[in-house]
């Protein structure tokens, strides 16, 4: 059905609190359904930036005050607000997302806007000398950017919280942002993106400063500040930062100095309205050692955990590394690494530099027999240590002999080969000097040993049906 | 026995000598020499070496420490309870894995941001390492590790040659010939047996004669002598030559 006429006498685009009272009050109704939908977290968390910018023919127009937002609600919400409009007015028929940084959030909403942030007061991190030693930031990996990380089901809501913080800082409802999840899981990776995007140059409103430190580092800092007695100049440089960032939070508990001088510069900083983002392995509940009102406090802006990994987040992850090192991975390799490195991203990662650098630096393509062979260690718990008696077990039962036939005297071929054949991977695969195993297999001399070994290793050259079968058995005995 | 009630007279064992020059290139270790060589390649700037006892992991640290400068350490002397600064040099540790788990986490931690490559050596590989610190397990798990095969016939014979030189005990090509094949073919061993035969030749007062060489190879302890953890990892690499 299609609808020419304008529905009502809303102006087109106009600012929210133009709307007529009629339209307003939809508006509101609109957004207190949504709110009761997807519950009062989420609907602040996303939703509440929402301005409705006005209505034209079957197309309700909404902002949001940053393109990641738009996106996000966009990608998220857009079926559930067109569904509450059209129950409205059932002329709507699309829900068009715009960008709108400079909205002011009309006198119908309930919540002041956030702080915008002011650009000239401060100095990016790149104005910082970087072998400063007063420096309190970390370098940043350049590798860890959200265009670097690979979003899936597991780690979306946390992506989007350091997206979000990345773009707004110390709005309300995200102020502390606390990410936490299992060890490489990425908590440092969203920590080294949102310091990446706050101090960039060109962002939107100008860089801020950003300390970005692990708690090691502020450990030391701290430490060193005590020693030299500079504990003040120490306070006041991190409570001079417009955002605090502390990766893996959990090494600070149990110091108690260290500990008390963190929270108070975090106190100082969230009563003057900076952002602090932290990073621990466990929730703020879960973290033992804390004291309950820190706890507290650290829990009261946003918690968003990093779950583990999907079989499709582990492979679209190993997609990305491989499309960004320029190197062709087959599809097969992948596949086995993310079925058999299943414990975290870091894992997985370090399995594929691995196979990458292994291919560069003896100019081998990556194949599923190379990724077996150079990640062994790592995909076995341990190397079997074999042993001549079991050397003996398997080659007689794979050529059908007895035991006993290893070690006695008969010299007919075909006990004669077999023999021959466990003599040689006895050397191959045991440290046992020659006259041992020559006296495992009936009191043999070394040189019955050497001779089979050199015997074995010219008919593995000669008849490739022989040389597998004795490769085989070489498999069959180490896994 | 007599070997042993008579090792009265004071052992000499001669500081072991970590000089490039002295290192026995091999097959076995190629590897780890090419990794060795282009320490901007390693991801994330860290590589741990492993391989059974005895097979030249310390010698290639030490060779690898004085080409970058780095300080090394060995993992049992690092101290859990110090705040240690961040490294302004590359580091080398070696048993790494007798170090406190949280003094190597920092090591490591403190290593990445300062941008600092970290050489790791010890017997098994990282990934199998005894590790409770979570944080610790997953980044030994992501570290390029690089096994030491299994020693070759021709390393052997010339690490005990110059065991033996360093000793400075005459021996014998056949009774040197003698012992290669009767030893387990293990550099431990090797370096075991150069060590006996300097005291039973010191305690006997006389050069190592054959006699002499069966009663240090009777007196050897069974275990711990074979280590063939690593022995299958190269067994199919080609056997270039060895050189001295």
């Amino acid at each position: 059905m299609s609808n020419d006429e304008s529905p009502g006498p809303a102006p087109n685009h106009e600012p929210e609190r133009g709307l007529p009272e009629q339209l307003a009050a939809i508006w509101a109704r609109v957004r207190g359904r949504l709110q009761n939908e997807v519950g009062e977290v989420e609907y602040r968390t996303w939703l509440k930036h929402m301005t409705l910018v006005g209505i034209d023919g079957d197309e309700v127009t909404i902002a949001l005050p940053s393109r990641f937002l738009r996106d996000w609600v966009r990608g998220h919400y857009a079926d559930l607000i067109m569904l509450l409009w059209q129950t409205e007015m059932r002329v709507i028929r699309r829900a068009e997302f715009i960008v709108r940084s400079s909205v002011q959030i009309g006198p119908r909403a309930d919540v002041p806007p956030p702080e915008p942030v002011v650009a000239s007061r401060f100095v990016g991190l790149a104005a910082v000398p970087p072998r400063n030693e007063d420096r309190t930031e970390a370098p940043l990996d350049p590798r860890f950017s959200f265009e670097t990380f690979v979003v899936g089901k597991p780690n979306e809501f946390a992506y989007a919280c350091a997206r979000r913080v990345a773009e707004m800082p110390a709005s309300p409802g995200f102020n502390p942002l606390f990410l936490y999840g299992g060890v490489g899981l990425g908590k440092t990776h969203l920590m080294h993106a949102i310091a990446w995007e706050l101090t960039d140059a060109g962002r939107p409103g100008g860089p801020v400063t950003v300390a970005y430190m692990s708690a090691e580092r502020f450990m030391y800092r701290f430490i060193a500040a005590l020693r030299s007695k500079s504990t003040m100049e120490f306070k006041e440089q991190l409570r001079s930062v417009d955002v605090l960032m502390i990766d893996d939070l959990q090494f600070l508990i149990g110091k108690d100095t260290t500990q008390d001088e963190f929270f108070h510069t975090f106190n100082a900083l969230v009563d003057s309205g900076k952002q602090i983002v932290v990073s621990a392995d466990k929730s703020p509940s879960d973290l033992s050692g804390l004291e309950e009102r820190v706890r507290t406090r650290l829990g009261c802006g946003m918690v968003a955990d990093l779950h583990a990994t999907t079989y499709e987040l582990r492979i679209s992850i190993l997609e990305a590394k491989a499309a960004r090192a320029n190197v062709a991975v087959p599809p097969k390799v992948n596949e086995f690494l993310a079925h058999k490195i299943t414990s975290n991203v870091r894992e997985l990662e370090g399995a594929l530099n691995r196979l990458i650098a292994h291919a560069n630096l003896f100019g081998r393509a990556i194949t599923l027999d190379s990724a077996q062979e150079v990640l062994h260690d790592l995909l076995k718990a341990f190397d079997r240590r074999v042993t001549i008696e079991e050397i003996q077990k398997r080659v007689s039962e794979h050529y059908n002999l007895r035991i006993s036939d290893m070690s006695s005297a008969r010299r007919a071929r075909a006990v004669a080969r077999p023999r021959q054949v466990a003599m040689y991977l006895a050397k191959q695969l045991t440290s046992r000097s020659l006259p041992e195993i020559g006296r495992k297999f009936g009191n043999r001399d070394h040189t019955t040993v050497m001779h089979a070994v050199s015997r074995v290793s010219e008919l593995m050259a000669l008849d490739a049906t022989f040389a597998e079968d004795v490769e085989l058995l070489r498999r069959m005995l180490e896994s | 026995m007599k070997v042993r009630s008579a090792q009265l007279a004071l052992p000499f064992d001669p500081p072991p000598r970590f000089e490039p020059a002295d290192l026995i290139e091999a097959p076995s270790n190629a590897a780890a020499r090419a990794w060795l060589e282009r320490t901007a390649e390693w991801p994330a700037g860290r590589l741990a070496l492993w391989g059974p006892a005895g097979c030249g992991k310390t010698h290639l640290l030490h060779v690898w420490a004085a080409r970058q400068g780095a300080n090394l350490l060995r993992g049992p002397q690092l101290d859990a309870e110090l705040m240690p600064a961040p490294p302004e040099a590359a580091l080398a540790i070696d048993d790494a894995d007798a170090a406190p788990e949280l003094a190597l986490l920092r090591l490591l931690n403190l290593a990445g941001e300062a941008g600092q490559p970290v050489l790791l050596a010890a017997r098994p590989p990282p990934a199998r390492w005894e590790v409770r610190l979570p944080d610790l397990a997953s980044r030994l798990r992501a570290i390029t590790a690089v096994a030491i095969g299994a020693a070759e016939e021709e390393l052997l014979r010339l690490l005990l040659r110059r065991l033996l030189m360093e000793r400075q005990i005459a021996v014998t090509e056949p009774i040197q010939a003698f012992l290669l094949i009767h030893l387990p073919r293990t550099p431990a061993a090797i370096r075991l047996a150069a060590a006996r035969l300097d005291r039973a030749a010191l305690a006997a007062g006389r050069a190592v004669t054959r006699g002499l060489a069966e009663a240090v190879l009777a007196d050897l302890p069974a275990r711990d002598l074979h280590d063939n953890s690593t022995a299958t990892a190269f067994a199919n690499s080609p056997r270039d030559r060895i050189i001295v």
